[in-house]
């Protein structure tokens, strides 16, 4: 990450001083500070908004509703994991997801994780098939409500910043079921190679 | 179909309290802790934010993007309409940070402008794969990750055609 920042950082600067956008560059380091200063409070108040939200739904064992309704497609996708713990983990894990709280999801996924490994088949620096289907499920994963980019639209004044959210979740559903069905497909092509 | 959307938003705060108070719990007391528990986000967020909006302001204001564009334009002018949504694209499996600041530039332009539109719509369909995959995978110090990088990624390019494919259809 860091190599990247300084690359592109440096080769804007440098390219910009060269075909003499100075203006331009001065005054957009001058106008950072007030611009992160207003992004980053539209994405983290939203954020708070909806994790208020999020946790009416823990607290009233709502999301242990949608997490059993999920029991029979987490069957589906992960017949062979039968550890109750990791299960549950995965469900809030991938129901904190829908929500577009990446970062909310993030505890409930490294717990998932850990069990997963305590449980797993391969040695200590091998993914289990569990972890890969959980992360791709995890990347991959449907986001119901993507929260911060409606946030950042409706900042901007857009008449309606909702009007994406149906062609971005069936996006995502197809993205979803495609790295479901691709994880099947490598899998099964390395069990074969094994024999 | 829009309209689905708009009225998605209302219908879910409303069965979440409705829901809280059949079962008579403290909705008001849970909607304070969680509210609360986000604002920790601004001092882990800010940073980030700061330093990914730095890279990004500097390749926008420095001309080297437009000039790209511009030279993209006259060689493929098919291309045109997906020159401003490239950059980010190409930050998203990266980091969140980057993308979701190419994705303020791009909707600061026109919050209702059709780029804006379907760089929502593809933010929407994908995910910072490289990002969560090494987040998560070292968190247990995995290193071998079988196909977990290809399949993630070949799942965010299944999002991004889809996400423009759809935004082209409906939302032009």
């Amino acid at each position: 990450m860091n190599k990247i920042w300084i690359g592109i950082i440096v080769i804007s600067i440098i390219y910009g001083l060269v075909t003499g956008r100075f203006d331009a560059l001065a005054n957009s380091i001058l106008a950072l500070p007030e611009k992160g200063l207003n992004l980053v409070c539209t994405l983290v108040f939203s954020a708070c908004f909806w994790n208020g939200i999020m946790m009416i739904m823990y607290d009233s064992g709502l999301i242990d509703k949608v997490a059993k309704a999920l029991n029979p497609l987490l069957n589906l996708i992960m017949p062979n994991l039968k550890d109750e713990e990791a299960r549950k983990y995965i469900s809030s894990n991938i129901a904190a997801n829908m929500f577009g709280l990446g970062f909310a999801a993030t505890p409930s996924g490294l717990k998932a994780m850990k069990r997963l490994k305590m449980i797993s088949p391969e040695d200590e620096k091998t993914a289990s098939d569990e972890m890969v289907t959980f992360l791709i499920l995890n990347t991959a994963g449907v986001t119901l409500i993507p929260t911060t980019v409606m946030a950042i639209r409706h900042s901007y004044g857009a008449v309606n910043p909702t009007d994406f959210i149906i062609y971005g979740i069936i996006g995502t559903l197809l993205s979803c079921v495609s790295g479901l069905l691709l994880d099947r497909y490598y899998r099964k092509k390395a069990l074969k190679n094994k024999r | 179909m829009n309209k689905v959307s708009l009225v998605f938003i209302p219908l879910l705060v409303i069965l979440t309290i409705v829901y809280a108070a059949i079962k008579k719990k403290n909705a008001y007391a849970s909607f304070l802790n969680g509210t609360k528990e986000g604002l920790g986000l601004f001092v882990e967020v800010f940073p980030s934010v700061m330093a990914m909006l730095l890279a990004v302001t500097m390749l926008e204001a420095s001309g080297l993007i437009t000039d790209i564009k511009t030279s993209l334009k006259t060689l493929f002018p098919a291309i045109n309409m997906f020159a401003d949504i490239t950059p980010m694209v190409l930050f998203r499996p990266i980091s969140g940070s980057a993308s979701i600041a190419v994705l303020d530039n791009i909707c600061a332009a026109g919050a209702d402008s059709f780029t804006c539109k379907m760089a929502s719509t593809i933010q929407g369909s994908t995910d910072t794969t490289i990002y969560v995959l090494s987040l998560y995978f070292t968190s247990v110090g995995i290193t071998k990750w079988k196909h977990a990088l290809k399949v993630g990624l070949m799942a965010d390019v299944v999002g991004i055609t889809v996400g423009v494919i759809l935004s082209l259809l409906f939302l032009k």
